[in-house]
C-alpha cells in the first residue's frame, strides 16, 4: 500500500533527522527528544488522516503509549524539584 | 509492501529497539543512542500497527474478482444491446447500496429520475411509462461506499474526504482527489490514478472503475441521482465530470 509506505518513510525521515539535529547540538535531554518524536507522530497521523480507521486506531495507540511515557518523565521532574525524589 | 513484510520489518525494528536502548543507557551512557533507540521502538511499533491493518485478500486477487463480476456485466451489456449511460442512484432509492440504473431504451436526453425507491431486482420498472424499464446493477462504487465509516455530506469538501479516504487511503487506487462543484456539475479531479479507463460498451455505459465510485459516493452524498456526464484520462490525472439530476438544488 502506497500510503502505507509513505507513511512509514515520513516518519523514519522525521524521526532521524530530529535525532541527528539533536545530537549534533549536542542535546541530552531525554524528555525533549521525547516530546519531539510525539509532536511529529501525531502531527504525521494527521496529515495521513485518510488512513484506514483500523489503521489510525493503531497508530493512535502508539501515540498514547508515547503520551503516557512523556507524562511519567515529566511527573519524574516534578517530584525531583518538589520533594528530591525519583521515580526514574 | 505486503503485509508479511511490514510484519517482518515492524518485529526487525522492535527488537533492533529494546536491544538498542539498555545498551545505550547502561554501557554507553549516551541519551542520543537511546533517543534512537527509542526511535526504533516507534518505527517498529507503527510497522506492526500498518501490517495488522492491512487487506487480508492480496490486491491480485481482489483484482481478478472485480475483472471477472465487470466482464460479466460487460457481457449482459452486449447481449442486451444496452448504450444509455447509467444512473447512479442513493440508497434511499435502492433500499440497501446505492445502485446503478441502465435504462433499457436508448436516449440521448437526461434519463428519467425515479421518485420512489425501486425494488431489490435486477430488471425494474422506474417510472410509468410502459418502456421505464431498466436493469438496476451493484457497480464497484456500491461496494465501495460500505467502507466509509459514515455518510458523507452533500457538501464538494465531504465528498472530496470521503473520495480522498476510499481511493488514497483503503484502496490505494490513487495519489490524491480534488472535488469542485458548481451548479448541478460536480468535477472531480484523480492525480496518480492507478485504474484505467478503457473505451468500452462497460465504460460508456458504467464509467470506469474510479468514476464509478466518485459517482456512488455523490449521489450517497447529495442523496439524488447522478450520472457520469463525461471521463478524460491523460498527464497523469484522471477529471470526471458528474451531473446531479433531480429537483432540490
Amino acid at each position: 500500500m502506497r500510503a502505507y509506505n509513505r507513511y512509514v518513510i515520513s516518519l523514519a525521515v522525521l524521526l532521524l533527522l530530529t535525532t541527528v539535529i539533536l545530537a549534533a547540538a549536542g542535546e541530552g535531554r531525554f524528555d525533549l527528544y521525547l516530546s519531539l518524536y510525539l509532536v511529529e507522530g501525531l502531527a504525521l497521523t494527521l496529515l495521513f488522516g485518510y488512513l484506514n480507521p483500523r489503521a489510525r486506531r493503531g497508530l493512535n495507540l502508539i501515540w498514547y503509549g508515547l503520551f503516557a511515557g512523556l507524562g511519567l518523565v515529566v511527573l519524574d521532574k516534578i517530584l525531583e524539584i518538589i520533594l528530591g525524589i525519583s521515580i526514574l | 509492501m505486503t503485509g508479511n513484510r511490514y510484519r517482518l520489518l515492524g518485529l526487525g525494528l522492535l527488537l533492533a529497539g529494546v536491544g538498542l536502548v539498555p545498551v545505550s543507557y547502561f554501557l554507553l551512557r549516551s541519551v542520543p543512542l537511546v533517543a534512537l533507540g527509542l526511535s526504533l521502538v516507534i518505527l517498529g511499533a507503527v510497522c506492526l500497527a500498518l501490517e495488522r491493518a492491512y487487506p487480508m485478500i492480496p490486491p491480485g486477487v481482489s483484482l481478478i474478482l472485480m475483472e471477472a463480476g465487470l466482464e460479466n456485466i460487460a457481457v449482459m451489456l452486449e447481449e442486451l444491446g444496452l448504450r444509455s449511460r447509467a444512473v447512479y442512484l442513493p440508497s434511499s432509492l435502492t433500499g440497501g447500496k446505492p445502485q446503478a440504473l441502465i435504462p433499457l431504451n436508448f436516449s440521448d436526453t437526461s434519463p428519467k429520475v425515479p421518485t420512489l425507491a425501486l425494488p431489490r431486482r435486477l430488471i425494474v420498472r422506474y417510472g410509468a411509462a410502459a418502456d421505464d424499464m431498466g436493469l438496476l446493477l451493484f457497480t464497484p462504487g456500491s461496494m465501495a461506499v460500505g467502507m466509509l465509516e459514515s455518510k458523507p455530506g452533500p457538501t464538494p469538501g465531504a465528498i472530496e474526504a470521503a473520495l480522498t479516504s476510499l481511493l488514497v487511503g483503503a484502496i490505494d487506487a490513487a495519489g490524491s482527489v480534488s472535488v469542485f462543484a458548481h451548479d448541478r456539475k460536480v468535477t472531480v479531479q484523480v492525480s496518480a490514478p492507478r485504474v484505467e479507463h478503457r473505451n468500452t460498451r462497460l465504460h460508456r455505459c458504467l464509467g470506469s472503475p474510479l468514476a464509478s465510485i466518485a459517482a456512488s459516493i455523490a449521489t450517497e452524498a447529495m442523496g439524488r441521482p447522478v450520472i457520469i456526464a463525461g471521463e478524460q484520462s491523460g498527464g497523469g490525472r484522471s477529471v470526471i465530470e458528474l451531473e446531479v439530476l433531480g429537483e432540490g438544488l
